[in-house]
């Protein structure tokens, strides 16, 4: 299972649920005996006395797909895995809400080890993907990437 | 060639648009890059990076689309 062609983004917060949704929709899926997972949550900052409230995401949208389905190929050539699953979100999510959630699968725990920080570094610099902060007071900063 | 460019992330807030057309004589991303803080001079100050059909374009490499996406720094995840 590849998942070509998958759309990454979600409205908003991603659930809980659509990531216990994934992990259940591989249960058929009994070659695979290690599943490695990264979530991003949306930290409440404090900057300058002034705390995140949410972030508001924009993007590229149709350029992030095709990136996310390059770093997708391009880990399954580097490593030995089943299955990629990528989601960000897109509009606003409020502090505590998760904001990417990436899981990779294999048949054995090492590749899956190797494999997860690539994707998400890989995600992180060159999806076309844009961050907001919102503070609590409704003023603004543009998010940067550490 | 009259192009059509996409300002995304704090460009759009910095310009207060998101899109406009602008006549440009550059071949390549690198004269481009110059070309649009002539025409743009507030972003002059800021970093960013340039896309076509969907990819990250190099200073060398040739404008073949009349849609270009003008980038700040990614801040995803």
């Amino acid at each position: 299972m590849t998942e070509k062609g998958n759309k990454i983004f979600v409205q908003g917060a991603i659930s809980p649920e659509l990531v216990a949704g994934a992990i259940a929709g591989l249960e058929a899926e009994t070659d695979q005996g290690a599943h490695d997972i990264f979530l991003g949550r949306v930290r409440s900052d404090e900057i300058d006395g002034k705390k995140v409230a949410a972030i508001d995401f924009t993007a590229q949208e149709e350029m992030a797909n095709a990136v996310a389905e390059e770093i997708r190929t391009e880990s399954f050539e580097k490593f030995d895995l089943k299955s990629i699953h990528i989601s960000h979100s897109i509009g606003k999510v409020e502090a505590g809400g998760l904001c990417i959630f990436v899981m990779v699968s294999s048949g054995h725990r090492q590749q899956v080890f190797e494999a997860l920080p690539h994707v998400v570094n890989e995600l992180k610099s060159r999806l076309p993907i844009f961050g907001k902060e919102i503070f609590e007071d409704e003023s603004h900063q543009w998010k940067v990437n550490k | 060639m009259n192009i059509e460019f996409r300002y995304h992330g704090k460009l759009s807030e910095v310009l207060g648009r998101n899109s406009e057309r602008l006549q440009i004589t550059s071949q390549n991303a690198g004269d481009l890059i110059k070309e649009i803080i002539t025409h743009r001079p507030q972003l002059r100050e800021t970093t960013f990076q340039l896309a076509q059909k969907n990819k990250i374009m190099k200073s060398e490499t040739p404008i073949e689309e009349l849609d270009i996406d003008v980038f700040p720094p990614f801040s995803g995840g």
